[in-house]
């Protein structure tokens, strides 16, 4: 995550995240329900049912420099959450 | 700190229930009446355009425009059945290593290209089919279309991924062979189908060479003996060229080379086991025989009923063209009735009424002759027997009496339906498109689908049970034990033949080492 707040992912990458991202969202828009989900999530997010006309193309125009701006803003060590995990003494389906 | 989360979900969880209960309460209310099913509604059923290259092979394409995605499916019409018997899985294990590596692309370097263009590569094979499929966006299609030919027309088969395949696929199988549900499917291809399981033994498995694998290449995969089927945002005339292009060059090989296996050679009768002479021929009517697999400590017991069935996916007409077979459409209702969906017969008495097991149900496995049908479940060591005769109670009911009107209707829309959400993804499409091809069926076929449901009648359900489920095999795996005695109560005439888990041989006809 360091080095992609510090160094700039190539033009490849990023048009292949973009490929999948984009694959995905079709496949998952080809039948109805998944039509459906498209549309409330564009309202609960967006407040706009008309944004999932929209969002591919904003998925397309994300620049290279959007993508570092964004990891540098959200994850900084402030935000992050570490969980440890440890066994227990003891079976907790027994207590 | 860990007291206190652990009080939170406590107490968190006891309010969930809670709400849970009550709300589940008011929907069982409100649900007492289902609501009737509406009018059936026709699906646009896409039209198939074929058209054959100079060198055989035969296109297929189903242009619908919906979203900018193209599935494209090399099938094969050559699968398990034309494998050795002694090198059962032989030809899955072709088809999967044909993306792991050409002369000119290493395995990784062809999963990165299909990941960088947003694609996917899928590869198998079935019992009478090979297939290679992919999709991607349609404006991605043609860069696509050069690795889909190039790990078929020259995979390198390098020894060191045919290994690897061969050490992931034994893996699986060690695991896979200690679960009563694949150990039952496993032990029926033999006992009840007279056939070989498609994904192989250990021990058929350690038997295939590289050799092995080019040489069923070079036999199975043939232009004339294959069809490349493009369904989704692809115009006929984009999807021919392409083909031409990339496939162009696919010859046929010098000499015809005489197939290894055929499915009329493989099939042969089932084994002529002398029949129950204590039984009652009205007890169980069902049922010719009684297998118990001994899977001691197996926390599940896997119940099934397995029948070869007289009719295979294909007929063929006057002039000896493959027509779907008459049986088709009264089997997929009936099987709808009895064990597809949560709602079937089945997972009624199994499950919902009884709580005996987390789903039970039933399907067929289309053959081009004869086919094999089976019901599984899995419940408890303890109910297994109990299990048992509830499956064969429903499989005669259904030859004894009728499917009421308001049972029937739902259960053929559970079959058009599924049917119509299929034609809505690419690879949905594609393959309904490649069931068809498996079996030489006429593409227009697609077009009988739905009416064929519709038209299936009572009487054809209960003929079709009747002459169907009439010596089918009961085979139960599990710890014996446990059942051995409440099974013996059940059926109390009927020879119970077990056999220990490990002293299984699946390439034996007595299935004993």
């Amino acid at each position: 995550m360091r080095k992609i707040q510090n160094t700039p992912v190539s033009a490849n990458e990023l048009a292949k995240a973009k490929n999948q991202l984009i694959t995905r969202t079709l496949q998952e828009r080809e039948q109805n329900d998944g039509k459906a989900i498209a549309i409330e999530r564009a309202i609960a997010y967006e407040g706009d049912a008309a944004a999932v006309n929209t969002d591919i193309q904003k998925l397309q125009a994300v620049t290279i420099a959007d993508v570092q701006r964004v990891m540098k803003k959200y994850f900084t060590d402030k935000n992050r959450v570490v969980i440890y995990y440890q066994n227990g003494d003891e079976d907790e389906s027994k207590k | 700190m860990r007291l206190i989360l652990k009080n939170n979900l406590l107490l968190n969880s006891a309010i969930f229930a809670f709400l849970l209960s009550s709300f589940a309460f008011v929907i069982a209310n409100a649900q007492e009446q289902p609501p009737t099913p509406s009018a059936p509604r026709s699906a646009k059923i896409p039209g198939v355009v074929e058209k054959k290259l100079p060198n055989d092979l035969t296109i297929a394409t189903v242009e619908r425009k919906n979203v900018p995605l193209v599935t494209v499916q090399l099938l094969v019409q050559s699968g398990a059945s034309n494998e050795d018997v002694a090198k059962a899985g032989l030809a899955n294990l072709t088809a999967s290593l044909l993306t792991k590596g050409t002369k000119t692309r290493s395995a990784s370097q062809i999963a990165e290209q299909l990941e960088f263009l947003g694609g996917s590569i899928s590869s198998g094979a079935g019992w009478n089919n090979s297939v290679v499929t992919i999709t991607v966006m349609s404006d991605k299609l043609d860069q696509a279309m050069a690795i889909l030919a190039d790990v078929v027309l020259n995979p390198k088969f390098d020894q060191k991924e045919l290994d690897l395949l061969k050490s992931q696929t034994l893996d699986g199988l060690a695991y896979n062979l200690k679960q009563p549900g694949f150990l039952a499917n496993y032990v029926a291809s033999k006992y009840s189908f007279s056939e070989h399981p498609a994904g192989g033994t250990p021990e058929t498995i350690k038997a295939i060479t590289s050799k092995d694998i080019a040489d069923f290449k070079k036999s199975e995969y043939q232009a004339a003996n294959s069809v490349l089927i493009f369904t989704g945002d692809i115009t006929t005339v984009k999807a021919q060229a392409l083909a031409a292009k990339y496939f162009g060059r696919w010859r046929f090989p010098a000499t015809v080379i005489e197939k290894i296996a055929t499915i009329e050679d493989d099939v042969q009768n089932p084994p002529d086991i002398a029949p129950n002479t204590g039984a009652k021929q009205n007890e169980v009517p069902v049922v010719r025989r009684v297998l118990v697999v001994d899977l001691p400590d197996s926390g599940q017991a896997s119940v099934n009923y397995t029948s070869m069935i007289n009719a295979g996916r294909n007929d063929w007409d006057a002039k000896n063209n493959p027509i779907s077979s008459k049986k088709f459409y009264p089997a997929n209702v009936l099987n709808s009735v009895l064990g597809g969906g949560y709602s079937s017969r089945l997972n009624q008495e199994i499950r919902i009424k009884r709580g005996l097991s987390y789903g039970a149900g039933s399907g067929f496995s289309w053959r081009s002759e004869t086919s094999n049908f089976s019901t599984r479940t899995q419940t408890k060591n303890e109910s297994a027997a109990e299990v048992a005769e509830l499956v064969l109670a429903e499989l005669k009911r259904l030859g004894d009496s009728d499917v009421s009107a308001a049972e029937l209707a739902p259960r053929k829309l559970v079959l058009t339906g599924d049917f119509g959400r299929d034609l809505e993804t690419t690879v949905g499409l594609a393959g309904r498109v490649a069931e068809l091809y498996s079996f030489n069926l006429p593409v227009n076929e697609l077009n009988a689908f739905i009416p064929g449901v519709n038209a299936v009648t009572n009487s054809q359900i209960k003929e079709f049970a009747s002459q169907n489920f009439k010596s089918g095999d009961l085979i139960i795996v599990g710890d014996y034990k446990i059942f051995k005695d409440d099974l013996a109560k059940r059926f109390p005439n009927m020879k119970i033949e077990v056999i220990k888990a490990d002293e299984l041989d699946l390439s034996k006809d007595t299935l004993r080492k």
